[in-house]
Protein backbone atom coordinates (compact mmCIF):
# COMPACT_ATOMS: atom_id res chain seq x y z
CA UNK A 1 0.00 0.00 0.00
CA UNK A 2 1.27 3.15 -1.16
CA UNK A 3 0.26 6.93 0.48
CA UNK A 4 -0.87 8.50 -2.56
CA UNK A 5 -1.77 11.79 -0.95
CA UNK A 6 1.18 12.32 0.62
CA UNK A 7 3.16 11.66 -2.47
CA UNK A 8 1.06 14.52 -4.58
CA UNK A 9 2.11 16.61 -1.56
CA UNK A 10 5.56 16.08 -1.95
CA UNK A 11 5.04 16.58 -5.70
CA UNK A 12 2.88 19.58 -5.19
CA UNK A 13 4.62 21.83 -3.40
CA UNK A 14 7.24 22.70 -5.35
CA UNK A 15 5.12 23.45 -8.08
CA UNK A 16 3.20 25.76 -6.06
CA UNK A 17 5.79 27.86 -5.07
CA UNK A 18 7.22 27.67 -8.69
CA UNK A 19 3.36 29.02 -9.84
CA UNK A 20 4.47 31.96 -7.54
CA UNK A 21 7.62 32.82 -10.08
CA UNK A 22 5.98 32.54 -12.96
CA UNK A 23 3.90 34.08 -15.43
CA UNK A 24 0.81 33.70 -18.18
CA UNK A 25 0.98 30.63 -19.99
CA UNK A 26 3.92 28.98 -17.89
CA UNK A 27 2.04 29.84 -14.43
CA UNK A 28 -1.16 28.44 -16.74
CA UNK A 29 0.60 25.37 -17.64
CA UNK A 30 1.94 24.63 -14.32
CA UNK A 31 -1.51 25.02 -12.30
CA UNK A 32 -2.91 22.97 -15.21
CA UNK A 33 -0.30 20.10 -14.11
CA UNK A 34 -1.01 20.34 -10.94
CA UNK A 35 -4.94 19.71 -11.72
CA UNK A 36 -4.07 17.09 -13.37
CA UNK A 37 -2.33 15.39 -10.17
CA UNK A 38 -5.25 15.89 -7.94
CA UNK A 39 -7.38 14.70 -11.05
CA UNK A 40 -5.53 11.20 -10.62
CA UNK A 41 -5.98 10.69 -7.41
CA UNK A 42 -9.60 11.69 -7.25
CA UNK A 43 -10.11 9.41 -9.96
CA UNK A 44 -8.12 6.55 -8.25
CA UNK A 45 -10.63 7.17 -5.26
CA UNK A 46 -13.55 6.91 -7.73
CA UNK A 47 -12.16 3.53 -9.21
CA UNK A 48 -11.33 2.60 -6.12
CA UNK A 49 -14.95 2.79 -4.95
CA UNK A 50 -16.42 1.25 -8.07
CA UNK A 51 -14.15 -1.96 -7.90
CA UNK A 52 -15.42 -2.03 -4.08
CA UNK A 53 -19.27 -1.80 -5.51
CA UNK A 54 -19.06 -3.84 -8.55
CA UNK A 55 -17.17 -6.49 -7.35
CA UNK A 56 -15.55 -6.67 -10.26
CA UNK A 57 -12.00 -6.67 -9.09
CA UNK A 58 -8.63 -4.78 -9.71
CA UNK A 59 -8.01 -5.84 -13.25
CA UNK A 60 -11.35 -5.78 -14.54
CA UNK A 61 -11.37 -2.59 -12.84
CA UNK A 62 -8.21 -1.23 -14.48
CA UNK A 63 -9.55 -2.28 -18.07
CA UNK A 64 -13.05 -1.62 -18.13
CA UNK A 65 -14.23 1.38 -15.57
CA UNK A 66 -10.98 3.17 -15.27
CA UNK A 67 -11.02 4.71 -18.42
CA UNK A 68 -14.84 5.82 -18.07
CA UNK A 69 -13.44 7.81 -15.03
CA UNK A 70 -10.45 8.76 -15.77
CA UNK A 71 -11.60 10.53 -19.06
CA UNK A 72 -14.73 11.88 -17.34
CA UNK A 73 -12.64 13.75 -14.68
CA UNK A 74 -10.00 14.59 -16.89
CA UNK A 75 -12.95 16.68 -19.16
CA UNK A 76 -14.16 18.41 -15.83
CA UNK A 77 -11.38 20.85 -15.80
CA UNK A 78 -10.96 21.33 -19.43
CA UNK A 79 -14.32 22.23 -19.63
CA UNK A 80 -14.54 24.73 -16.68
CA UNK A 81 -11.52 26.30 -18.17
CA UNK A 82 -13.36 26.22 -21.58
CA UNK A 83 -16.80 27.46 -20.51
CA UNK A 84 -16.08 29.89 -17.48
CA UNK A 85 -12.14 31.53 -18.88
CA UNK A 86 -13.42 31.79 -22.58
CA UNK A 87 -9.63 31.26 -23.47
CA UNK A 88 -8.52 30.96 -27.40
CA UNK A 89 -7.55 27.85 -29.32
CA UNK A 90 -3.96 28.32 -28.58
CA UNK A 91 -4.57 28.61 -24.89
CA UNK A 92 -6.23 25.83 -24.52
CA UNK A 93 -4.31 23.16 -26.19
CA UNK A 94 -1.42 24.02 -23.41
CA UNK A 95 -3.58 23.64 -20.29
CA UNK A 96 -5.30 20.17 -21.54
CA UNK A 97 -1.60 18.95 -22.67
CA UNK A 98 -0.75 20.25 -18.98
CA UNK A 99 -3.58 18.23 -17.12
CA UNK A 100 -2.93 15.15 -19.22
CA UNK A 101 0.99 15.32 -18.44
CA UNK A 102 0.27 15.61 -14.80
CA UNK A 103 -2.20 13.04 -14.72
CA UNK A 104 0.35 10.29 -16.54
CA UNK A 105 3.48 11.84 -14.26
CA UNK A 106 1.10 11.06 -10.97
CA UNK A 107 -0.13 7.73 -12.07
CA UNK A 108 3.50 6.84 -13.05
CA UNK A 109 5.05 7.88 -9.80
CA UNK A 110 2.18 5.99 -8.32
CA UNK A 111 3.27 2.89 -9.84
CA UNK A 112 6.89 3.02 -9.37
CA UNK A 113 6.45 3.33 -5.63
CA UNK A 114 4.32 0.17 -6.31
CA UNK A 115 5.96 -2.10 -8.14
CA UNK A 116 9.94 -1.10 -7.96
CA UNK A 117 11.86 0.90 -11.23
CA UNK A 118 14.59 -1.38 -11.26
CA UNK A 119 14.13 -2.62 -14.88
CA UNK A 120 14.50 0.99 -17.03
CA UNK A 121 13.09 -0.95 -20.12
CA UNK A 122 9.83 -1.53 -18.56
CA UNK A 123 10.00 1.95 -16.44
CA UNK A 124 10.67 3.59 -20.34
CA UNK A 125 8.55 1.62 -22.03
CA UNK A 126 6.11 2.58 -19.41
CA UNK A 127 6.41 5.94 -19.21
CA UNK A 128 6.15 6.49 -22.78
CA UNK A 129 2.96 4.74 -23.20
CA UNK A 130 0.89 5.50 -20.92
CA UNK A 131 2.39 9.02 -20.68
CA UNK A 132 1.90 9.30 -23.94
CA UNK A 133 -1.59 7.87 -24.08
CA UNK A 134 -2.99 10.50 -21.37
CA UNK A 135 -2.00 13.14 -23.49
CA UNK A 136 -3.29 11.71 -26.45
CA UNK A 137 -6.58 11.35 -25.34
CA UNK A 138 -7.00 14.72 -23.71
CA UNK A 139 -5.87 16.20 -26.87
CA UNK A 140 -7.98 14.37 -28.99
CA UNK A 141 -10.79 15.50 -26.03
CA UNK A 142 -9.36 19.34 -26.65
CA UNK A 143 -9.27 19.16 -30.65
CA UNK A 144 -13.01 17.93 -30.56
CA UNK A 145 -13.88 20.45 -28.09
CA UNK A 146 -12.28 23.11 -30.18
CA UNK A 147 -13.77 21.56 -33.58
CA UNK A 148 -17.09 22.35 -31.44
CA UNK A 149 -16.34 25.79 -30.02
CA UNK A 150 -15.18 26.90 -33.72
CA UNK A 151 -17.89 25.92 -35.61
CA UNK A 152 -20.36 27.20 -32.90
CA UNK A 153 -21.33 23.52 -32.41
CA UNK A 154 -21.41 23.04 -28.94
CA UNK A 155 -23.99 20.71 -27.91
CA UNK A 156 -24.31 18.26 -25.69
CA UNK A 157 -24.53 15.72 -28.35
CA UNK A 158 -20.95 16.89 -29.84
CA UNK A 159 -19.18 16.93 -26.17
CA UNK A 160 -20.30 13.83 -25.50
CA UNK A 161 -19.83 12.14 -28.56
CA UNK A 162 -15.84 13.57 -28.09
CA UNK A 163 -15.72 11.89 -24.96
CA UNK A 164 -16.87 8.82 -26.05
CA UNK A 165 -14.23 9.00 -28.55
CA UNK A 166 -11.29 9.69 -25.75
CA UNK A 167 -13.02 6.64 -23.61
CA UNK A 168 -12.91 4.00 -26.23
CA UNK A 169 -9.26 5.11 -27.33
CA UNK A 170 -8.04 4.87 -23.62
CA UNK A 171 -10.19 1.27 -22.79
CA UNK A 172 -8.74 0.24 -26.02
CA UNK A 173 -5.12 0.76 -24.79
CA UNK A 174 -5.88 -0.58 -21.32
CA UNK A 175 -7.03 -3.90 -23.27
CA UNK A 176 -4.36 -4.62 -25.18
CA UNK A 177 -1.81 -3.70 -22.49
CA UNK A 178 -3.43 -6.21 -19.95
CA UNK A 179 -2.33 -8.93 -21.54
CA UNK A 180 1.60 -9.91 -22.33
CA UNK A 181 2.30 -10.54 -25.67
CA UNK A 182 2.38 -9.39 -29.11
CA UNK A 183 -1.12 -6.98 -28.33
CA UNK A 184 0.99 -5.06 -25.46
CA UNK A 185 3.63 -3.91 -28.08
CA UNK A 186 0.50 -3.21 -30.09
CA UNK A 187 -0.88 -1.35 -27.00
CA UNK A 188 2.28 0.75 -26.12
CA UNK A 189 2.44 1.64 -29.86
CA UNK A 190 -0.91 3.09 -30.27
CA UNK A 191 -0.19 6.10 -27.99
CA UNK A 192 3.18 6.70 -29.88
CA UNK A 193 1.33 6.55 -33.22
CA UNK A 194 -1.77 8.35 -32.47
CA UNK A 195 0.66 10.98 -31.03
CA UNK A 196 2.31 11.77 -34.31
CA UNK A 197 -1.16 11.45 -36.24
CA UNK A 198 -2.36 14.38 -34.44
CA UNK A 199 1.20 15.97 -34.29
CA UNK A 200 0.36 16.82 -38.37
CA UNK A 201 -2.95 18.72 -37.78
CA UNK A 202 -1.61 20.78 -34.95
CA UNK A 203 2.11 21.35 -37.08
CA UNK A 204 0.19 22.25 -40.05
CA UNK A 205 -2.11 24.89 -38.11
CA UNK A 206 -5.36 23.38 -38.08
CA UNK A 207 -5.80 23.05 -34.50
CA UNK A 208 -4.02 26.36 -32.73
CA UNK A 209 -6.33 28.59 -35.51
CA UNK A 210 -8.02 31.21 -33.49
CA UNK A 211 -11.53 31.32 -34.09
CA UNK A 212 -11.49 34.84 -35.35
CA UNK A 213 -9.21 33.66 -38.33
CA UNK A 214 -12.31 31.01 -39.50
CA UNK A 215 -13.09 31.97 -42.54
CA UNK A 216 -16.85 30.50 -42.80
CA UNK A 217 -20.25 30.40 -41.10
CA UNK A 218 -21.95 27.15 -40.14
CA UNK A 219 -25.54 27.38 -42.21
CA UNK B 1 -13.14 -20.08 -30.85
CA UNK B 2 -15.68 -21.65 -33.28
CA UNK B 3 -16.48 -21.66 -36.98
CA UNK B 4 -19.26 -18.57 -36.49
CA UNK B 5 -16.83 -16.76 -34.13
CA UNK B 6 -13.96 -17.04 -36.86
CA UNK B 7 -15.85 -15.98 -39.64
CA UNK B 8 -17.38 -12.88 -37.30
CA UNK B 9 -13.54 -12.05 -36.69
CA UNK B 10 -13.11 -12.18 -40.35
CA UNK B 11 -16.38 -10.14 -41.16
CA UNK B 12 -15.18 -7.10 -38.33
CA UNK B 13 -11.62 -7.24 -40.34
CA UNK B 14 -13.45 -6.62 -43.55
CA UNK B 15 -15.33 -3.59 -41.91
CA UNK B 16 -12.58 -2.00 -40.75
CA UNK B 17 -11.15 -2.26 -44.00
CA UNK B 18 -14.32 -0.64 -45.18
CA UNK B 19 -14.15 1.79 -42.49
CA UNK B 20 -10.40 2.90 -43.17
CA UNK B 21 -11.52 3.68 -46.77
CA UNK B 22 -14.56 5.64 -45.48
CA UNK B 23 -12.26 7.70 -43.12
CA UNK B 24 -9.80 8.71 -45.56
CA UNK B 25 -12.75 9.64 -48.02
CA UNK B 26 -14.06 12.07 -45.69
CA UNK B 27 -11.09 13.17 -44.22
CA UNK B 28 -10.17 14.58 -47.70
CA UNK B 29 -13.85 16.68 -47.68
CA UNK B 30 -12.62 18.39 -44.06
CA UNK B 31 -11.06 21.95 -45.72
CA UNK B 32 -11.72 21.50 -49.31
CA UNK B 33 -15.54 22.75 -48.62
CA UNK B 34 -16.59 25.29 -47.69
CA UNK B 35 -18.71 24.21 -44.91
CA UNK B 36 -16.50 21.84 -43.04
CA UNK B 37 -18.11 20.84 -40.34
CA UNK B 38 -20.73 18.33 -41.05
CA UNK B 39 -17.66 16.03 -42.58
CA UNK B 40 -15.35 16.93 -39.44
CA UNK B 41 -18.69 15.15 -37.48
CA UNK B 42 -18.92 12.64 -40.25
CA UNK B 43 -14.99 11.82 -40.17
CA UNK B 44 -15.42 11.71 -36.16
CA UNK B 45 -18.37 9.40 -36.32
CA UNK B 46 -16.08 6.86 -38.90
CA UNK B 47 -13.11 6.96 -36.72
CA UNK B 48 -15.58 6.06 -33.01
CA UNK B 49 -17.07 3.32 -35.31
CA UNK B 50 -13.76 2.38 -36.34
CA UNK B 51 -12.26 2.23 -32.92
CA UNK B 52 -15.55 0.11 -31.44
CA UNK B 53 -14.62 -2.72 -34.28
CA UNK B 54 -10.69 -2.41 -33.17
CA UNK B 55 -12.07 -2.91 -29.38
CA UNK B 56 -13.97 -5.31 -30.09
CA UNK B 57 -11.48 -7.45 -32.15
CA UNK B 58 -9.03 -7.44 -30.09
CA UNK B 59 -11.26 -8.44 -27.31
CA UNK B 60 -12.68 -11.45 -28.95
CA UNK B 61 -8.61 -12.62 -29.67
CA UNK B 62 -7.61 -11.52 -26.40
CA UNK B 63 -10.10 -12.96 -24.21
CA UNK B 64 -12.48 -15.27 -26.56
CA UNK B 65 -15.25 -16.96 -25.00
CA UNK B 66 -15.77 -14.82 -22.30
CA UNK B 67 -18.36 -12.24 -21.94
CA UNK B 68 -17.28 -8.53 -21.41
CA UNK B 69 -18.12 -7.62 -18.10
CA UNK B 70 -18.77 -3.89 -19.26
CA UNK B 71 -18.72 -3.43 -23.06
CA UNK B 72 -16.36 -0.60 -23.64
CA UNK B 73 -17.24 -0.67 -27.32
CA UNK B 74 -20.21 0.52 -26.90
CA UNK B 75 -18.75 4.08 -25.53
CA UNK B 76 -17.48 4.01 -29.86
CA UNK B 77 -21.26 3.25 -30.99
CA UNK B 78 -22.19 6.17 -28.44
CA UNK B 79 -19.80 8.49 -29.66
CA UNK B 80 -20.81 7.45 -33.62
CA UNK B 81 -24.66 7.88 -33.13
CA UNK B 82 -23.95 11.59 -31.42
CA UNK B 83 -21.45 12.50 -34.00
CA UNK B 84 -23.83 12.01 -36.65
CA UNK B 85 -26.85 13.48 -34.53
CA UNK B 86 -24.50 16.76 -33.92
CA UNK B 87 -23.18 16.43 -38.03
CA UNK B 88 -27.26 16.30 -38.87
CA UNK B 89 -27.69 19.44 -36.52
CA UNK B 90 -25.91 21.12 -37.99
CA UNK B 91 -26.52 20.18 -41.89
CA UNK B 92 -30.21 20.75 -40.77
CA UNK B 93 -30.61 23.64 -38.60
CA UNK B 94 -33.22 23.03 -35.81
CA UNK B 95 -37.02 24.21 -35.78
CA UNK B 96 -38.63 25.74 -32.79
CA UNK B 97 -41.51 23.52 -32.91
CA UNK B 98 -43.10 21.18 -31.20
CA UNK B 99 -42.59 17.26 -30.85
CA UNK B 100 -44.96 16.04 -33.24
CA UNK B 101 -46.94 11.96 -33.59
CA UNK B 102 -43.92 11.35 -35.75
CA UNK B 103 -41.39 12.11 -32.57
CA UNK B 104 -43.61 9.99 -30.10
CA UNK B 105 -44.49 7.09 -32.22
CA UNK B 106 -40.24 7.20 -33.23
CA UNK B 107 -39.57 7.65 -29.38
CA UNK B 108 -41.89 4.52 -28.33
CA UNK B 109 -40.71 2.36 -30.87
CA UNK B 110 -36.84 2.97 -29.70
CA UNK B 111 -38.26 2.59 -25.72
CA UNK B 112 -39.70 -0.74 -26.55
CA UNK B 113 -36.36 -1.64 -28.56
CA UNK B 114 -34.86 -0.59 -25.51
CA UNK B 115 -37.35 -3.43 -23.16
CA UNK B 116 -36.13 -6.22 -25.90
CA UNK B 117 -32.47 -5.43 -25.65
CA UNK B 118 -32.77 -5.80 -21.86
CA UNK B 119 -35.33 -9.09 -21.92
CA UNK B 120 -32.13 -10.04 -24.05
CA UNK B 121 -29.50 -8.96 -22.69
CA UNK B 122 -30.08 -7.77 -18.72
CA UNK B 123 -27.68 -5.59 -19.36
CA UNK B 124 -29.91 -2.07 -18.37
CA UNK B 125 -27.37 0.63 -17.76
CA UNK B 126 -25.81 -0.04 -20.85
CA UNK B 127 -29.22 -0.61 -23.22
CA UNK B 128 -30.70 2.20 -21.56
CA UNK B 129 -27.67 4.70 -22.88
CA UNK B 130 -27.49 2.92 -25.89
CA UNK B 131 -31.60 3.47 -26.85
CA UNK B 132 -31.33 7.23 -25.69
CA UNK B 133 -28.18 7.81 -28.18
CA UNK B 134 -29.98 6.17 -30.99
CA UNK B 135 -33.32 7.21 -29.99
CA UNK B 136 -32.24 10.98 -30.39
CA UNK B 137 -30.60 9.72 -33.57
CA UNK B 138 -33.62 7.82 -34.99
CA UNK B 139 -35.89 10.65 -33.75
CA UNK B 140 -34.39 13.68 -35.59
CA UNK B 141 -34.02 11.61 -38.82
CA UNK B 142 -37.45 10.78 -38.52
CA UNK B 143 -37.95 14.64 -38.25
CA UNK B 144 -35.78 15.48 -40.56
CA UNK B 145 -37.74 13.06 -43.39
CA UNK B 146 -41.19 14.35 -42.24
CA UNK B 147 -39.92 17.88 -43.10
CA UNK B 148 -38.45 16.84 -46.30
CA UNK B 149 -41.50 14.94 -47.36
CA UNK B 150 -39.05 11.85 -48.66
CA UNK B 151 -42.46 9.25 -47.73
CA UNK B 152 -45.92 9.69 -48.49
CA UNK B 153 -48.85 9.50 -45.42
CA UNK B 154 -49.19 6.14 -46.98
CA UNK B 155 -45.89 4.99 -46.48
CA UNK B 156 -45.37 6.62 -42.69
CA UNK B 157 -48.37 4.84 -42.03
CA UNK B 158 -47.31 1.57 -43.57
CA UNK B 159 -43.93 1.52 -42.00
CA UNK B 160 -45.66 2.55 -38.80
CA UNK B 161 -47.91 -1.11 -39.04
CA UNK B 162 -44.62 -2.82 -39.67
CA UNK B 163 -42.55 -1.54 -36.72
CA UNK B 164 -45.87 -2.00 -34.47
CA UNK B 165 -46.03 -5.83 -35.83
CA UNK B 166 -42.47 -6.38 -35.72
CA UNK B 167 -42.56 -5.21 -31.77
CA UNK B 168 -45.74 -7.16 -31.00
CA UNK B 169 -43.90 -10.25 -32.61
CA UNK B 170 -40.77 -10.07 -30.91
CA UNK B 171 -42.24 -9.86 -27.32
CA UNK B 172 -44.82 -12.93 -28.00
CA UNK B 173 -41.57 -14.77 -28.43
CA UNK B 174 -40.69 -14.30 -24.90
CA UNK B 175 -43.87 -16.29 -23.60
CA UNK B 176 -44.77 -18.22 -26.70
CA UNK B 177 -44.46 -21.86 -26.70
CA UNK B 178 -41.15 -23.18 -28.59
CA UNK B 179 -42.57 -24.08 -32.15
CA UNK B 180 -44.65 -20.75 -32.26
CA UNK B 181 -41.95 -19.06 -30.67
CA UNK B 182 -39.67 -20.51 -34.00
CA UNK B 183 -42.12 -19.44 -36.71
CA UNK B 184 -42.70 -15.65 -34.80
CA UNK B 185 -38.75 -15.92 -35.11
CA UNK B 186 -38.66 -16.39 -38.94
CA UNK B 187 -41.35 -13.87 -39.58
CA UNK B 188 -39.74 -11.20 -37.53
CA UNK B 189 -36.16 -11.96 -39.98
CA UNK B 190 -38.48 -11.58 -42.93
CA UNK B 191 -39.94 -8.39 -41.57
CA UNK B 192 -36.08 -7.29 -40.83
CA UNK B 193 -34.94 -8.03 -43.96
CA UNK B 194 -37.75 -6.67 -46.28
CA UNK B 195 -36.89 -3.49 -43.96
CA UNK B 196 -33.61 -3.49 -45.27
CA UNK B 197 -34.24 -4.25 -48.56
CA UNK B 198 -36.53 -1.25 -48.55
CA UNK B 199 -34.38 1.29 -46.99
CA UNK B 200 -31.11 0.36 -48.28
CA UNK B 201 -32.93 0.34 -52.48
CA UNK B 202 -34.29 3.52 -51.55
CA UNK B 203 -30.48 5.20 -50.26
CA UNK B 204 -28.86 3.91 -53.22
CA UNK B 205 -31.42 4.84 -55.54
CA UNK B 206 -31.83 8.29 -54.33
CA UNK B 207 -28.46 8.79 -53.22
CA UNK B 208 -29.87 10.66 -49.88
CA UNK B 209 -27.61 11.03 -47.11
CA UNK B 210 -31.04 11.20 -45.05
CA UNK B 211 -32.40 7.87 -46.96
CA UNK B 212 -28.81 6.15 -46.32
CA UNK B 213 -28.78 7.01 -42.31
CA UNK B 214 -32.44 5.71 -42.32
CA UNK B 215 -31.03 2.44 -43.73
CA UNK B 216 -28.30 2.37 -41.96
CA UNK B 217 -30.05 3.01 -38.81
CA UNK B 218 -32.52 0.02 -39.65
CA UNK B 219 -29.71 -2.28 -40.27
CA UNK B 220 -28.40 -1.65 -36.37
CA UNK B 221 -31.78 -1.99 -35.41
CA UNK B 222 -32.07 -5.08 -36.93
CA UNK B 223 -28.64 -6.84 -35.84
CA UNK B 224 -29.37 -5.69 -32.23
CA UNK B 225 -32.71 -8.01 -33.09
CA UNK B 226 -30.56 -10.92 -34.58
CA UNK B 227 -28.26 -13.33 -33.93
CA UNK B 228 -26.19 -16.09 -35.43
CA UNK B 229 -25.97 -16.20 -39.12
CA UNK B 230 -28.37 -13.92 -39.74
CA UNK B 231 -26.58 -10.98 -38.03
CA UNK B 232 -23.91 -11.99 -39.73
CA UNK B 233 -25.40 -11.70 -43.05
CA UNK B 234 -26.53 -8.20 -41.56
CA UNK B 235 -23.21 -7.71 -40.37
CA UNK B 236 -22.40 -7.51 -43.97
CA UNK B 237 -24.56 -5.25 -45.33
CA UNK B 238 -23.48 -3.29 -42.79
CA UNK B 239 -19.82 -2.99 -43.68
CA UNK B 240 -20.69 -2.46 -47.32
CA UNK B 241 -23.52 -0.51 -46.87
CA UNK B 242 -20.40 1.94 -45.30
CA UNK B 243 -19.66 2.88 -48.64
CA UNK B 244 -23.62 4.16 -49.47
CA UNK B 245 -23.64 5.91 -46.62
CA UNK B 246 -19.96 7.91 -47.55
CA UNK B 247 -21.29 8.62 -50.94
CA UNK B 248 -24.43 9.77 -50.00
CA UNK B 249 -22.57 12.41 -47.58
CA UNK B 250 -19.85 13.81 -50.20
CA UNK B 251 -23.16 14.16 -52.59
CA UNK B 252 -24.90 16.15 -50.32
CA UNK B 253 -21.90 18.29 -48.78
CA UNK B 254 -20.91 18.81 -52.74
CA UNK B 255 -24.70 20.00 -53.57
CA UNK B 256 -24.97 22.01 -50.66
CA UNK B 257 -22.03 24.28 -51.79
CA UNK B 258 -23.43 24.60 -55.11
CA UNK B 259 -26.86 26.04 -53.65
Amino acid sequence: MIYAENILICIAVPLVISVLFLKKSARRFVCAFLTGMVVCLLSAYIAGFLNLVTGMGENDTAVFLSPIVEELMKLMPILFYLLVFLPEDSGLLPVAVGVGAGFATFENCCYILTSGAENLGYVLIRGMAVGVMHIVSILTLTIALIALRRYRAMTFSGVAGALSLAVLFHALYNLLVSEPGISSYVGYALPVLTAAVLYLPSKKGWISQDAAEVPSEPR
Amino acid sequence: MDTLAIVTVFSVVFQIGMLVFGILFSYRLIGKREQSLPSVFFTFALVSWLLADLYWLAYDILRPDTRMPFAANEFGEWAMFLMILAGLNSMYPRRNTRPGTDTLLTGFFMACNVALWIGWSGEWLEDVITGLVMGALVCTLVRELVEAKVYSGRMWAGITCVCGVLILMQSTIFIAPKQIGRILDVCCYLVLFSGIAFFCIGAMRKHSYLLALTGFSWILISMYMSEGIPYLIMFFIDSLFVIVLVRSFRREVMTDDLR
